[in-house]
C-alpha cells in the first residue's frame, strides 16, 4: 500500500447486522414491559463471551450522559440509533477503538471493525471472528433463503455493509461526483457523506460502500466494493495531478492561505475549519506542505487532530458543556499549537 | 428513454406487481407520482397489497403489514415467515434477489469445529493439557450450539 493510495482511502469499516432467534427485534423489544430484563441478559451473555476473547469496555447507554453518548457518536463508535434507544440499548468497545459492538440498535447486534488505511479483507477477518463468538452465545435468527433476518429488508442475507472512507477533494472539486454515483448505484453501491446516512460531504469526505446485502456473498460483495474503490483511487489521483497542473498557482494559494488560517486564527467553527482542513490535506498529498513525518503519518495525524476538536470531543476534554463560542476559540487556539507541533514545512 | 405518460422528461424503469404479475412501467418521477402517488413507500405498498394469504398480524410479535409499511421496520424473526409471500416481491425489489449465498452460521460453526478438533489432537500430542482443556470447552459450547440451536 503506497501513500497515494492512502491518502484516497483513508479507513475501512465493515459492520455485520444480526439478530437473536428468540427476541423481538429492538424496536418491538421496547413496547414490551420486559424489555429491560431481556436486554439486561443479552448484553451480560455477549459481554461474557466477548470478555473471553480481549478486552472490551462496557457502555450501558441509558446511563451514559447526553455528552458522553454525543462523544461516542462523533467518534463513530456508536449511532443516534443506538442513543434512541437508550433504554435497552448497551455498547461494548476495544479501547482501541477499533471493534464496537453496539446491542439493541436497529438490530440486536451491530458489530463493527474499524481500521486505518484501506485493507477491507482484514477488516472482515477480524469482525467474523468477533461474529463466530457472538453465535455461539444465543442462536442468530437465520433463513435460509433470507439469509441473517434483520429488522430492516435493506440489510438481510449477509448484514454486511463494507464501507471506505475516501477523501476526494479533486473530484468533488471539479464536480466529477455525480459521475461517480450514476456509476456506483449501477453496480450496487453507493456513496455518502462522512457521518453516513443524510451527513453532507463535510471535508470533502465520503463513504462508499455496498446498498445490496442479499444474493451475494461476503468476498462478493468485498471484491464489488475493492473494484470500485480502485477506480476511484486512479479517478482522483488523476484530478489531482490535472488540477495542479491548470490551476497551479491559484491552487498552491488556496493551500497556503488554508494553512495561514488555520495557524493564526483565533476563532473557527466546525464548517470553516474543515473546509480548511481538506485544503491543507489535498496540499499535503500534492506535496506543497511535508513534515519531519512521513505524508501518511502527517494525514493520519491530521485526522486525528479533526476528530478531537469536533464539539463533544472538546467538551469532554474540559469535563464540562462549553458555548459554541468557547469551543471555536479553543479549536483556534488547538489548531494553531497542533500545526507548530507537526513542524510542517511550506 | 422518454416518459411513457408524458413523452417529455426522462424515464426512469419503476417495477410495479400487478394482478398479472411483475411489470415494468418506464415513466419520469412526477408522471411515476400522478399515476401512483408517491415513489418508494407506496411502490413498496404496491407488491405488499398484491400478496394473498398472508396473516393480518405476525403470531408470535403481534406486528402487522400496515406498520412495516409504516415504519419499514419488522418486529421480529417470525414475520419473516408469516409475511414471507408478501415480502419476497419486496425484497427483490430492495436487494435484486432472494437467495442468501453469504456466509450461514452452522456452516461457520462447523469448520471452526473441524478447526478445533485439529487444534485438539495437537495439543494431545504436545501433552498441553490447558490449552487441551480449552480447546474442549470451546467444542462443547460449539457442539451443543449445533445440535440443540438452529433450525
Amino acid at each position: 500500500m503506497n501513500i497515494s493510495y492512502e491518502s484516497v482511502a483513508v479507513s475501512s469499516r465493515i459492520r455485520l447486522a444480526r439478530n437473536f432467534k428468540d427476541y423481538p427485534f429492538p424496536d418491538k423489544l421496547l413496547e414490551s414491559p420486559h424489555a429491560r430484563e431481556q436486554a439486561v441478559e443479552i448484553v451480560r451473555l455477549i459481554t461474557e463471551e466477548l470478555q473471553t476473547l480481549e478486552k472490551f469496555d462496557l457502555y450501558d447507554v441509558g446511563t451514559l450522559t447526553e455528552d458522553r453518548a454525543a462523544y461516542l457518536v462523533e467518534r463513530n463508535l456508536i449511532s443516534r440509533d443506538l442513543v434512541r434507544h437508550s433504554a435497552i440499548s448497551a455498547a461494548l468497545i476495544t479501547p482501541d477503538e477499533s471493534i464496537s459492538v453496539m446491542i439493541n440498535e436497529e438490530d440486536h447486534i451491530r458489530e463493527q471493525y474499524f481500521m486505518r488505511g484501506y485493507d477491507l479483507n482484514k477488516a472482515y477477518e477480524r469482525i467474523t471472528g468477533i461474529d463466530d463468538v457472538i453465535a455461539e452465545c444465543v442462536p442468530f435468527a437465520f433463513d435460509a433463503e433470507f439469509g441473517y433476518l434483520t429488522a430492516c429488508p435493506t440489510n438481510l442475507g449477509t448484514g454486511m455493509r463494507a464501507s471506505v472512507m475516501m477523501f476526494l477533494p479533486a473530484v468533488s472539486r471539479r464536480g466529477l461526483m455525480k459521475q461517480i454515483v450514476s456509476e456506483l448505484s449501477r453496480l450496487g453501491l453507493t456513496v455518502r457523506g462522512a457521518s453516513g446516512e443524510g451527513s453532507g460531504a463535510e471535508g470533502a469526505l465520503f463513504q462508499i460502500s455496498n446498498e445490496v446485502t442479499l444474493g451475494l456473498s461476503e468476498t462478493e460483495i468485498l471484491t464489488a466494493v475493492d473494484n470500485a474503490v480502485k477506480i476511484i483511487v486512479q479517478f482522483e489521483l488523476r484530478e489531482r495531478e490535472r488540477m495542479k497542473a491548470e490551476e497551479g498557482l491559484a491552487l498552491r494559494d488556496k493551500v497556503m492561505r488554508a494553512y495561514g488560517i488555520l495557524s493564526n486564527c483565533c476563532i473557527i467553527g466546525m464548517k470553516e475549519f474543515m473546509e480548511r482542513f481538506a485544503d491543507l490535506k489535498l496540499g499535503v498529498t500534492l506535496g506543497y506542505l511535508s513534515s519531519e513525518k512521513q505524508a501518511e503519518e502527517l494525514l493520519f495525524a491530521i485526522d486525528d487532530h479533526i476528530t478531537a476538536m469536533r464539539p463533544a470531543n472538546i467538551n469532554r476534554l474540559h469535563s464540562r458543556m462549553l458555548s459554541e463560542a468557547e469551543q471555536n476559540a479553543y479549536r483556534a487556539e488547538q489548531t494553531g499549537k497542533f500545526l507548530r507541533r507537526t513542524e510542517i514545512i511550506v | 428513454m422518454l416518459c411513457s405518460q408524458c413523452g417529455k422528461n426522462q424515464a426512469q424503469p419503476y417495477k410495479r406487481w400487478m394482478q398479472e404479475g411483475e411489470r415494468t412501467v418506464y415513466l419520469c418521477p412526477e408522471c411515476y407520482r400522478l399515476l401512483y402517488g408517491g415513489e418508494k413507500e407506496d411502490f413498496i405498498a404496491s407488491y405488499l397489497d398484491s400478496a394473498k394469504n398472508v396473516p393480518r398480524a405476525c403470531p408470535a410479535c403481534g406486528t402487522t403489514l400496515e406498520e412495516f409499511r409504516r415504519t419499514g421496520l419488522l418486529g421480529c424473526a417470525d414475520c419473516y415467515s408469516a409475511f414471507r409471500e408478501a415480502l419476497i416481491p419486496t425484497v427483490q425489489v430492495i436487494q435484486g434477489r432472494v437467495r442468501h449465498t453469504g456466509k450461514d452460521p452452522v456452516r461457520a460453526l462447523e469448520d471452526e469445529r473441524r478447526e478445533l478438533e485439529d487444534e485438539l489432537k495437537d495439543a494431545q500430542k504436545r501433552g498441553d493439557k490447558f490449552m487441551e482443556q480449552r480447546i474442549r470447552y470451546r467444542l462443547s459450547v460449539i457442539n451443543r450450539f449445533i445440535s440443540g440451536g438452529d433450525e
